[in-house]
């Protein structure tokens, strides 16, 4: 097996987190940018963690545009915090938030969702049938649960019949610790897995069945639970290294896995999921199902020119873009963050972290008509927690490569450190990036 | 950006504690306000630094004790070096912090001078009585 791709700390990083750590915090914003004065109309599609960060940007940057954010829901959700609901450490008030709390002052909030995006005319039309017209575009509209794809699933199901997932919202989260409850009075078989499309949090499967393994052990039941983990692909993390440790992780916890398994059917009455596998169809019968559904662009999204044409990313309609600076490629006024950006990697809180300062930058840069200079390299990062109280800080780029913001921790490695951070400290950096101040 | 940048550790403290943060702030200020009150009146500082110590040995016990399961861990959770470092500095830190900040207000209240030279007197006067 390689070894980890990581630094080492040097005495450099040390004296750099010394610093910052110390008297400097006090000395904040002595060197922020001059905003551009523009008279131009920026819409935001979507009013989720990558439109309200951008928004937050964008309302900094420039003086005098004309900001819209785009998006129905009234309710923010903190989704990097769904394991943590429906592992039982949370409750899931701490996952909601008020969207008005989050939308920075003079950017107009449309509450409705994107009905059409017409790029040919710079102009989207919202499902309150108002149209609006731009100068520039955000598209931050995040993706779709496709329940649907999967034979006999409804959304309605979780928290019934043996059926979770922390994907189905803050309820669906609370209803999957519930079902998590009961199976660990029965035990019996847990099916696990992650659906063969892109998709959100791709660690979050992963951290799942290792979370409920160790809920079943504290409870003294894991000796009559079964685990078992499929995955439509032919590895469990698409990072070399990780995947080796998962493996380890899986192999101590007496987790069984299977590649080149994809959940097409569920039949509740009879508790059985039903996979396509290169053997042909195979039912098993469960007692506790995670279900992960496909995921895809919005339809607005996939029905418009906005999406890709051919390619890989095509299929469910991802925004194209330019990996690098985010702009799309055949509408140079289009710039894609956030889980709808068709790029090939970064579905994540933290990519849009990342991806947020890329898209404005190179906005403005495109309104000032200057060069853009500002590259996305890929960044995303996983808090995969292995257990209640520890957990490994992977952080990668689009070539797979590690690259951890704290030298200190090495990302293939449990520890308590990491798990702090996904407890305390990634929600105040969440919040934070919504509020456009970092 | 940058984490580590200043802005952005003081925009995620900011989110992390809201309004304890300036309060923090506020009472961190005092307590250097009154040590300068305190170093400027010249006060003994013995008995206050014996006491702060003993105050600061007592708060980060408690963190120490407290400081996992305030992170819904369990000090079986803690693992190799970096934890361990990472939850010592935490809890010297705080005993550190507490023992500062109630320093200079022991320092006025216990070692305001011509205290000791009063007690000599009454000692003196006491053998004196012998």
């Amino acid at each position: 097996m390689p070894g980890p791709a990581f630094s080492r700390p040097g005495r450099r990083d040390l004296l750099r987190l010394a610093a910052a750590a110390g008297v400097a915090a006090p000395l904040a914003g002595a060197a922020r940018a001059q905003p551009l004065r523009t008279r131009a109309r920026i819409v935001i599609a979507g009013a989720g963690a990558a439109g309200l960060t951008m928004a937050s940007k964008l309302s900094r940057m420039l003086e005098g545009a004309r900001i819209t954010l785009i998006g129905a829901r009234v309710a923010h959700w903190y989704q990097p915090g769904f394991t943590m609901v429906a592992s039982g450490v949370w409750p899931a008030s701490k996952v909601v938030s008020a969207t008005a709390d989050c939308v920075a002052p003079g950017v107009t909030w449309v509450r409705a969702d994107v009905a059409a995006f017409e790029p040919e005319a710079k102009r989207v039309v919202a499902t309150d049938g108002s149209s609006h017209a731009y100068d520039a575009l955000v598209v931050a509209t995040g993706c779709t649960l496709e329940w649907s794809r999967i034979e006999g699933m409804d959304p309605a199901l979780i928290g019934r019949e043996g059926i979770a997932s922390v994907y189905a919202g803050p309820e669906g989260a609370e209803a999957t610790w519930r079902v998590l409850q009961r199976f660990m009075e029965t035990g019996g078989v847990a099916l696990h897995g992650r659906p063969p499309t892109e998709m959100k949090c791709a660690g979050a499967p992963l951290k799942g069945a290792l979370l409920w393994d160790a809920r079943l052990r504290e409870a003294g039941t894991r000796g009559r639970a079964e685990i078992h983990y499929f995955t439509p692909l032919r590895n469990l993390f698409a990072v070399a290294p990780v995947h080796a440790k998962v493996v380890e992780l899986f192999a101590a916890r007496d987790i069984a896995f299977a590649y080149e398994h994809t959940l097409v059917a569920v039949d509740p009455g009879a508790k059985t999921a039903t996979y396509r596998t290169p053997d042909g169809p195979k039912t098993l019968r469960y007692d506790y199902l995670h279900v992960v559904p496909p995921m895809a662009a919005p339809k607005p999204v996939r029905d418009s020119a906005l999406a890709w044409q051919t390619g890989p990313l095509a299929a469910d309609g991802w925004v194209e873009a330019n990996r690098d600076t985010l702009q799309h490629p055949r509408f140079p006024e289009v710039f894609a963050v956030g889980d709808v950006a068709g790029v090939p990697r970064g579905k994540t809180a933290a990519s849009v972290k990342a991806q947020a300062p890329v898209a404005a930058a190179n906005l403005v840069a495109f309104l000032s008509g200057s060069g853009m200079d500002a590259t996305y390299n890929g960044y995303t990062s996983c808090p995969l927690i292995t257990r209640p109280g520890r957990a490994m800080l992977v952080e990668f780029d689009y070539e797979g490569r590690l690259i951890p913001t704290f030298p200190f921790i090495d990302p293939l490695a449990e520890h308590w450190v990491p798990w702090v951070m996904k407890d305390r400290l990634l929600g105040p950096i969440y919040r934070a990036m919504l509020h456009g101040r970092i | 950006m940058d984490l580590f940048a200043p802005r952005a550790l003081a925009a995620i403290l900011g989110e992390m504690f809201g309004a304890l943060l300036w309060i923090a702030a506020v009472l961190a200020v005092l307590a250097l306000a009154l040590l300068v009150v305190a170093f400027r009146r010249g006060v003994r500082w013995r008995r206050a630094v014996g006491l702060a110590a003993a105050f600061g040995a007592l708060v980060a016990a408690g963190v120490l004790a407290a400081l996992p399961g305030f992170t819904n861990a369990a000090h079986a959770d803690l693992s190799g070096a970096l934890d361990w470092l990472a939850w010592a500095a935490v809890g010297i830190g705080g005993g550190v912090a507490a023992a500062l900040a109630v320093l200079p207000i022991l320092a006025l209240a216990l070692g305001q001078p011509g205290e000791e030279p009063a007690r000599t007197l009454q000692r003196g006067a006491a053998s004196s009585l012998r």
